[in-house]
């Protein structure tokens, strides 16, 4: 074989082998996707015009298990729940993680690093095992959050038992656990901000409030974004805080919106509902995120 | 001189404050933990007893042989390490191989897959649980291993992720491995991978965590005690909820198995910060 002729083959070869193999490697991921996440969205809205209980096949009944869930007083319930627990982390946890993140950046905070360490830990806690852990500190009598009121000399508080204070439980499981990891999204923004600018601002006489006002959170803006539409988004998702620290109760005062189509599926066998139940939040939950995007845009110009 | 003493004065104001925050919110950060872990050690009746107190009165160790005798703990543990391990292993195989494609390769598919990818990056996963549970019923599938170690390992996350890391490998170190007679897998096997072992790094250790730390789908899928992962079956034994005290309930076990359940990611955590902070920034991990 002269050179040339190798050179062909080799060629010809790799050709043949560069071609197929893009489609070789994307294969298993493709496959995979396609069976555990593409055909199952596609086949529950075929369960959701279905009348299914349990796992017999059911009988077909159109889009009535969509009417019936808009006008399920339960559902609109669990609606308003997902909304005052989506309240809490825009309106409390996003603000005091951007606070936080202030004081981590500031050149008066010692042990920065340590302390951003401490603070990312419940993120990666198990859910199960903050439910646990806050289960003993919410608990009437024994619970140290009761016991440290009462040295204030507040009553104690029937934190998960009370129609009232349910929700505001799982609000402060909710802060508790994600402060620490949006404050490290906001950090992230922080550190990218060069010095020079804030120097510049604080030459020009601006003292630190106004810097943040003015010079930080315009910058921050895409961070902001980012932040507010996954506190939307994962808040709007939220079920297992719910689901096994208060069940959703006392009555229905906690029951939010995936919790009520768990609930629907595997408790009450419902699959047909719960599916409708399913594809009406993913239609609100892509409302709700383009809307939120649009608006940040329309601020923003 | 008098403006000097003020502006001295207002930076340690400034430092008392900012660590005054700084330190109470780690305090309030760590005390569940520290509480959790102090009660695992006390006896029941301590637990239930006032004025409660952080430290044991009585250290006791009687709690941890106790979860394992009272429950199939040991089996549960046995299963969410098969499971998050497995899992792991592979989504890194599945992800990084389609990563390299759409990273390094001209194809007919390559934008579309790459879009879907995108739009499914941030799936709601409790949209999938109920044709999840029909396909895998029909399929014989629930209560295996295989119901939790298939489902989420092709993650569009995972994929996004290491491509971000395959794209910057220089396409001239793939030429001349080609030159020399390498054929496209082993460019995959012996180039890219021990390149972009950092991302590989990042995407085990946040493969691993989500899978140890899923509640969801596992209590949907495993109905057999037997077959329960940690979180599963630690939901089971009443410790969430803390409704009413239930003195015959064994809350120092319950303590003791929650205990044993964060200290695998406690520990990865210390060890792994670097990678574990690159993947939290990403956004990857599941809330």
């Amino acid at each position: 074989m002269t050179g040339l002729q190798l050179t062909r083959t080799w060629r010809a070869r790799g050709k043949w082998q560069a071609r197929l193999a893009p489609y070789l490697f994307i294969m298993p991921f493709l496959i995979m996707l396609t069976l555990f996440m593409l055909w199952p969205t596609l086949y529950s809205f075929r369960i959701s015009v279905f009348d299914i209980e349990g796992l017999n096949s059911g009988t077909y009944v159109g889009l009535r298990n969509y009417r019936d869930v808009l006008a399920d007083p339960r559902f609109w319930i669990s609606i308003k729940n997902t909304l005052i627990y989506m309240a809490g982390s825009v309106f409390i946890l996003s603000p005091l993680a951007f606070l936080l993140a202030l004081a981590l950046h500031s050149r008066l905070a010692y042990g920065s690093s340590f302390f951003r360490l401490v603070y990312l830990f419940p993120a990666i806690t198990n859910p199960v095992v903050v439910v646990i852990m806050f289960s003993q500190l919410f608990q009437k009598d024994f619970g140290w959050l009761n016991q440290a009121g009462a040295l204030i000399g507040l009553s104690p508080i029937p934190w998960v038992e009370s129609r009232n204070w349910a929700m505001i439980s799982i609000i402060i499981v909710g802060i508790w656990s994600w402060t620490g990891i949006n404050t490290l999204f906001f950090l992230a923004g922080l550190e990218d901000i060069p010095t020079e600018i804030l120097d510049a601002a604080l030459v020009d006489g601006a003292d630190y409030v106004r810097t943040v006002w003015y010079v930080m959170i315009p910058l921050l803006r895409p961070i902001i974004l980012f932040v507010l539409v996954q506190a939307i988004i994962g808040s709007s998702l939220i079920v297992v805080q719910p689901l096994l620290l208060t069940q959703g109760g006392p009555g229905d005062a906690s029951l939010t919106a995936v919790l009520y189509l768990y609930l629907s599926a595997f408790r009450y066998w419902k699959l047909g509902y719960a599916a409708a139940i399913g594809y009406i939040l993913m239609a609100g939950e892509i409302a709700l995120s383009y809307t939120v995007v649009r608006a940040f845009q329309a601020r923003a110009d | 001189m008098g403006h000097l003493k003020r502006v001295r004065l207002g930076h340690s104001c400034g430092i008392t404050v900012v660590m005054g925050v700084l330190v109470a919110l780690g305090l309030v950060t760590v005390f569940p933990y520290l509480f959790n872990i102090l009660a695992s050690f006390k006896p029941n009746s301590e637990i239930f007893s006032l004025p409660v107190s952080v430290f044991p009165k009585k250290w006791q160790l009687a709690n941890y042989p106790d979860l394992f005798a009272l429950y199939p703990y040991a089996r549960w543990l046995a299963n969410s390490i098969i499971i998050a391990t497995g899992s792991t292993v592979i989504s890194l195989l599945v992800c990084s191989l389609a990563a390299f494609a759409l990273a390094k390769y001209k194809f007919r598919g390559n934008g579309p897959v790459f879009s879907i990818v995108l739009t499914t990056m941030a799936f709601p996963i409790a949209m999938l649980l109920i044709p999840l549970f029909l396909q895998l019923a029909r399929l014989k599938l629930l209560n295996t291993y295989w119901a939790l170690l298939l489902p989420f390992a092709a993650s569009p996350f995972g994929v996004f992720l290491i491509r971000q890391y395959i794209v910057a490998v220089d396409d001239a170190l793939l030429d001349a491995a080609r030159i020399d007679g390498c054929s496209e897998f082993g460019i995959y096997w012996r180039i890219i991978l021990p390149v972009i072992r950092p991302a590989l790094g990042v995407w085990a250790i946040i493969a691993f965590t989500n899978s140890w730390n899923d509640y969801l789908w596992p209590s949907v899928a495993m109905s057999d005690m037997n077959m329960f992962t940690v979180p599963v079956g630690l939901a089971g034994l009443g410790g969430g909820m803390g409704a009413q005290t239930m003195t015959n309930t064994p809350y120092g076990s319950i303590m003791a198995g929650a205990t044993i359940a964060i200290l695998p990611v406690l520990l990865l955590f210390i060890i792994a910060q670097r990678q574990f902070i690159t993947g939290l920034k990403a956004g990857a991990v599941k809330g």
